[in-house]
């Protein structure tokens, strides 16, 4: 099963003071053996940007070191923004943006709608291709 | 389940090998290679202990559920 971990998760599980940092260890742990983890570049990003926002320096070195070393990092093609973009425009009344309608697409692509992260309100009313909506922390 | 193709280029000798095993366990070639790389990779993910795991702290404890409203700042 291919689960796409979101930046949120990724998050939970660098801070020892989130509140859903137990939460992630667990669910990353418990998964580790059935299921196949995949961190959207664009994910990357944004963990970065977070962490630099609000921890010490080091940390995001440390990091981009142990996601590089620790699950499959996956790359936006041209056809992944093509398909974003046709995402953004037929959810235009929910004003989604292009982050969420990339990760949509690359759920697409990867043919799953498992995602593991805290901060999907976004997604509860995205239905990724050959899916009625995505998997929110969902047992696969 | 969804398959993707790949072509991969065996040793003359783990070839003959591998043949050897299809047939004394009457199964194709597909088959025996995906097994033998599943239980690889099998071992490779329980091998894993996710570095990231609590690497850093910060002062707030809500970040993961607001992280539109944090990736802009403030430590």
């Amino acid at each position: 099963m291919i689960v796409i971990i979101e930046t949120s998760f990724l998050y939970a599980l660098v801070d020892k003071n989130d509140k859903n940092h137990k939460k992630a260890v667990d669910l990353i742990k418990e998964k580790a053996n059935g299921c196949t983890f995949v961190v959207p570049f664009i994910c990357i990003q944004k963990t970065c940007q977070l962490i630099n926002a609000n921890m010490a320096g080091g940390v995001e070195y440390a990091f981009l070191n142990g996601v590089l070393k620790d699950f499959n990092i996956e790359f936006a093609n041209h056809e992944d923004l093509a398909r974003s973009l046709e995402i953004m425009a037929r959810y235009e009344k929910e004003s989604l943006s292009f982050y969420y309608a990339c990760l949509t697409a690359f759920a697409e692509s990867l043919k799953t709608n498992l995602i593991f992260g805290f901060d999907l309100k976004n997604l509860e009313k995205i239905a990724p291709h050959g899916f009625k909506s995505f998997k929110l922390n969902a047992n696969p | 389940m969804e398959k993707d193709r790949t072509n991969v280029l065996l040793k003359k000798d783990t070839m003959i090998s591998l043949k050897n095993l299809a047939r004394y366990e009457g199964k194709s070639l597909t088959m025996l290679i995906t097994e033998a790389i599943e239980e690889y990779l099998g071992k490779k993910e329980r091998a894993k202990d996710f570095e990231i795991i609590g690497i850093g702290s910060s002062s707030k404890s809500d970040i993961s559920e607001n992280t539109s409203k944090y990736a802009k700042g403030g430590k």
